[in-house]
């Protein structure tokens, strides 16, 4: 799981609007992949409030809504999630300090109806996110595929009324799960606005995209959908931003009488 | 003569070519056939018990369940659990497997003073002494004894989940199903390790059914070539019979293709058995032809004659067998419907090309160069033996149609003692890995036969109320008290064991807690901390969620005793609540539903049969009378069969409930031949002694030659994988052999006990009360 990937993921999504426009109309496959590496790179805080959606392979929808804090001092990522929604677990929080020196994580649990918080620990399925189907990599980690893929440069597209690069990817590692990689990248800006995922036998398995991109306050564009589908399944993961913001979080936020309270 | 036959003597060419361009399209789609072993193809899809059963499974997943079963004297030693760990790894890698559960693999919920952890079981692969006895402690003290391992040590389990694939799911889980028996192969012994569940009894029938396909194909073809060589002593005498059956065979099953009928453990005994049915009639035929020949007769006379003569008997048999056939039709079992379907098209395509191509090809050959003279003078003493037989007949008329209704009365006695048996597991013989892999589960990790009760709230999130979730840990222990049933588990587990955890791991909190809100948290707990295997309990809206348990695998009949006390239980219990449904599903209502209609199909495809048979018979004959004569064998036939398996204790099952309809159907045909050659007799104004003795003479030795090949192609089925077919095999066998029998005894010694013309058509019988006035 992970309580400390899917703010990760979430802030990933939103900085990825952070990004510096160049001129790119010679860049390389590989550039353009380092191009999103270097913009996307994971840092600050902020808070957001966002829908997680899961819906199954016959349209059915469970519903998340949570409020995500976050605080990276760079040597202490900090983060609160507390679930607003549906009522019945309303109020749960999840608290977890990852010290980035030490590689320590503590995470601590506060479910209302029990009352009290609870120290969790154990193993976690690393790579699933948060009893998805999708691993972290795929739904939002936009900062390995240079060092994961090596990229060619097929000819320029407009996905959804965007100009983008299109870029045919291959994995480095010989026991990637994927035999091929595609993604489509929003020239201006440099986001990635969807990724294709091919499994060993050619298959189309996994599709990411990145919608409804606004402009946020200090310009910077950032998409408020995200949503990742498993195309064999027929499940999907949906993300969908609600209010974000990138304002220091009072550290009061990530304390055990907050948790408890 | 009629037109039709002169056409087919005038264009021979003509029909052989056209014949052969259909029978090169029918053999175009053969290729393409589909095994299909599933029990659940047994029902109409319509049925009540296959909704509730497809509804489940598109709530919580599939109800297959593969399971690998190990076992040993110890399976705590480093060697079996290295196997373990291989077995483990190698089928988590297959591509559409979804999970693989293992003693090695397994997470355990502990919890700590700080709070809950789920941790995998052991951290790497137990090899030292040491650290298999850490390990086995383990995991003898945590909650997958009795489900992964064993108390005593001697067995594991590995539980495999399958990817839900899409509506083409068939295919792929095949093929998956197939890579993972291979791999299971390679490490067999010294451990006993065998698959079980549905999937892979669906993947080990197709394999017998393929193999009995190859195997027993080509023997009844041996066998029919062997009695025809017998028969005729030359190579057309092989040849042209063989053609015809060969070709009837490519069309039906080519038109099983067009049809989409897949081969099942009843269809597949289609083609086997049209290939011994289907020569009869090339039989009479060159009977008939050489007869001729053997006057004198020019090859066109010969065959103008045989074709007069021929044609009627021809297409009467055909017409009672194919109806034999049809009357299947009725049965409630869809396979039973398509075999009757399929083999009655068979049975008819078989007389179209015996009254088409096999004088068409005699037209276009050359006069054998010898009548086989030799042939019959080398069966003189079959002729002789079979006068013998009908005077003797004649004589003692009276008691043998006495003996003969005694006989009929133990039988009849016996067949109170049916039983009756749905459960495919039965189906397989006692040594086939299915069976013991069956054993080894049941013996070690109790039942391999789900059964499931869906609780549905109606509304979304229904399941999370802490009532519900308790009517659920009742209805568990109420099943886990019943003998035969275990393993009862359920989403209420799962909460309970959490709760547990939560609150320090005290025993007294292994409860439901009191809370919505609380149980909604613990389950979001898990499912957050990486625990998966919610979606096989709960709806994906927790509107509703099922309870599973195993049964002994055991004979239908004894299950429907243990069905009947869980469906009076939840009925009971559930029967008050407004927002609860409660409702038992699974393959067990299946066998059930089955089992529940043997009978009336039984009796419906008999009687169906029976009547059809007689009808048509007494039509053709023009004489009620006649249609009853030939039914009567049939009815010390199917009686006796009946009574044999009461007595011994075969029950009644998919398979052997076609038997009497079949019997009939071919039966009849016996009683045909014997009829029309003593009405002959009569109108020719033989007496009624003379008649018998000339009838079992000739008449008798095609059917002694009819009933040969018959009882061989029928009894070749004993070497079937599937004890099923094998047992359908003798006794349908046994059934040809009493059938003749009967028509060479009982028929005689009734004709004897009515008056000579009473049994001719209406304007023969004034003709002979004249006849009888007159003398």
């Amino acid at each position: 799981m992970s309580l400390k990937k899917i703010s990760v993921m979430v802030l990933t999504v939103m900085l990825l609007g952070s990004v510096i426009v160049g001129a790119a109309d010679e860049l390389t496959g590989d550039e353009i992949l380092d191009r999103l590496k270097d913009d996307s790179t994971l840092t600050g805080s902020g808070t957001a409030i966002i829908n997680l959606i899961t819906e199954n392979e016959k349209g059915e929808q469970r519903v998340n809504k949570l409020k995500i804090y976050r605080k990276d001092d760079g040597k202490l990522e900090k983060q609160l999630l507390e679930y607003l929604e549906p009522a019945d677990v309303k109020g749960t929080k999840f608290l977890s300090i990852n010290n980035t020196e030490t590689d320590e994580n503590q995470m601590w649990l506060f479910l209302p109806a029990l009352g009290r918080e609870r120290r969790i620990a154990g193993h976690m399925t690393e790579d699933k996110f948060m009893g998805t189907d999708f691993t972290y990599d795929e739904i939002g980690g936009g900062q390995s595929y240079s060092d994961d893929y090596q990229a060619k440069r097929l000819a320029d597209e407009e996905f959804a009324g965007y100009n983008c690069y299109v870029l045919e990817m291959i994995p480095e590692d010989k026991d990637s799960d994927y035999s091929k990689v595609k993604m489509w990248v929003w020239q201006d800006e440099m986001i990635p606005l969807q990724i294709e995922f091919y499994n060993l036998d050619g298959q189309l398995s996994k599709k990411l995209v990145s919608s409804e991109l606004e402009k946020e306050d200090d310009g910077d564009y950032m998409p408020h959908k995200v949503v990742m589908s498993d195309e064999l399944a027929g499940t999907k993961t949906i993300i969908e931003i609600l209010e974000s913001n990138d304002e220091e979080v009072n550290d009061q936020y990530f304390t055990m009488r907050y948790l408890r309270r | 003569m009629s037109r039709f036959n002169k056409f087919v003597l005038d264009n021979p060419k003509i029909i052989i070519g056209v014949l052969a361009i259909i029978t090169i399209i029918f053999a175009a789609f053969i290729p393409q056939i589909s095994f299909d072993a599933d029990m659940e193809q047994m029902i109409p899809d319509d049925d009540p018990v296959i909704k509730d059963l497809e509804e489940a499974i598109e709530d919580f997943g599939s109800q297959d369940f593969l399971m690998i079963a190990l076992r040993s004297d110890n399976i705590f030693n480093a060697g079996t659990l290295k196997k373990i760990d291989e077995l483990t790894n190698k089928i988590e890698k297959l591509d559409g497997v979804k999970k693989v559960m293992s003693p090695l693999n397994v997470d355990l919920i502990e919890s700590s003073v700080m709070g809950i952890e789920i941790n995998p079981i052991v951290d790497k692969l137990p090899q030292t002494e040491e650290e298999i006895d850490k390990y086995r402690q383990r995991i003898l003290n945590s909650s997958n004894v009795g489900k992964l391992v064993t108390a005593d040590g001697k067995a594991a389990a590995i539980m495999v989940t399958m990817e839900p694939f899409g509506d083409l799911s068939t295919q792929k889980m095949k093929a998956l199903t197939a890579k993972i028996d291979k791999i299971v192969n390679s490490y067999r012994d010294p451990e006993e390790i065998y698959i079980v569940g549905d999937t892979y009894v669906g993947h080990y029938a197709e394999n017998a059914m393929g193999s009995d396909m190859r195997v027993l194909m080509p023997l009844v073809v041996l066998i029919l070539v062997g009695i025809l060589y017998w028969s005729f002593h030359s190579a057309r005498g092989v040849l042209l019979p063989l053609a015809t059956v060969i070709i009837s065979v490519i069309w039906t099953v080519g038109l099983m293709v067009i049809l989409g009928i897949p081969l099942t453990i009843v269809t597949m005994v289609m083609p086997i058995i049209l290939v011994a049915i289907g020569s009869a009639d090339g039989i009479h035929i060159l009977n008939k032809y050489y007869e001729e020949l053997a006057l004198g007769r020019s090859k066109r006379k010969a065959l103008e004659e045989t074709m007069r003569e021929m044609n009627g008997p021809v297409i009467m048999t055909s017409l009672t067998t194919g109806a034999g056939f049809a009357a299947l039709i009725t049965s409630f079992v869809t396979p039973i419907r398509q075999f009757g379907l399929l083999t009655a098209f068979g049975v008819l395509a078989a007389m179209f090309f015996s009254l088409l191509f096999i004088p068409a090809a005699l037209v276009l050959q050359k006069l054998p160069a010898h009548f086989n003279e030799e042939t019959r003078e080398h069966k003189e003493w079959l002729v002789k033996g079979l006068t013998v037989l009908g005077k003797f007949m004649a004589k003692h008329a009276k008691v043998i149609v006495g003996v003969s209704a005694v006989i009929l009365l133990i039988f009849i006695f016996g067949a109170f003692n049916l039983s009756l048996e749905s459960n495919m597991m039965n189906y397989f013989e006692e040594d086939s890995p299915i069976v013991k892999g069956t054993d080894i589960v049941e013996d070690e990790f109790g039942g391999t036969i789900q059964v499931s009760i869906v609780f549905d709230t109606g509304k979304k999130d229904g399941v999370k109320e802490p009532v519900v979730l308790k009517k659920m840990v009742e209805t568990q222990e109420y099943l886990n008290s019943l003998p035969h049933v275990s393993q009862a588990s359920s989403l209420a587990d799962l909460v309970r064991e959490l709760n547990q955890a939560l609150n320090m791991g005290e025993e007294e909190y292994y409860r439901i807690p009191d809370t919505r809100q609380a149980v909604a948290q613990e389950l979001l707990l898990f499912t957050m901390q990486g625990g998966s295997g919610i979606d096989s309990m709960v709806s994906y809206n927790f509107d509703k969620a099922i309870v599973n348990a195993r049964i002994e695998n055991m004979g239908s009949g004894e299950l429907e005793k243990v069905i009947d006390k869980i469906e009076g239980y939840v009925e009971n219990k559930f029967a008050g609540e407004d927002d609860l449904e409660v409702k038992v599903v699974g393959l067990p209502k299946v066998m059930l539903r089955l089992m529940d209609r043997f009978v009336a199909s039984q009796i419906s495809s008999l009687v169906t049969s029976v009547v059809t048979v007689g009808i048509i018979v007494a039509l053709l004959m023009g004489s009620w009378l006649a249609g009853l004569v030939s039914i009567l064998p049939l009815v010390l036939t199917v009686g006796i069969n009946f009574g044999i398996m009461g007595y011994s204790g075969i029950p009644l099952d998919a398979v052997t409930t076609m038997i009497a309809s079949i019997a009939i159907g071919i039966g009849v045909d016996y009683s045909i031949h014997y009829l029309s050659r003593y009405r002959n007799e009569i109108r020719n104004g033989k007496s009624q002694d003379e008649a018998i003795a000339i009838t079992s003479a000739t008449a008798g030795r095609g059917i002694f030659f009819n009933a040969l090949t018959l009882i061989l192609g029928f009894g070749i089925l004993i070497f079937s994988h599937f004890r099923a077919i094998d047992v359908f095999g003798y006794l349908i066998a046994l059934t040809m052999l009493i059938s003749s029998l009967a028509s060479l005894t009982v028929i005689p010694g009734i004709l004897r006990l009515m008056p000579a013309r009473a049994i001719l058509r209406k304007k023969y019988r004034e003709l002979d009360y004249e006849y009888v006035e007159a003398n």
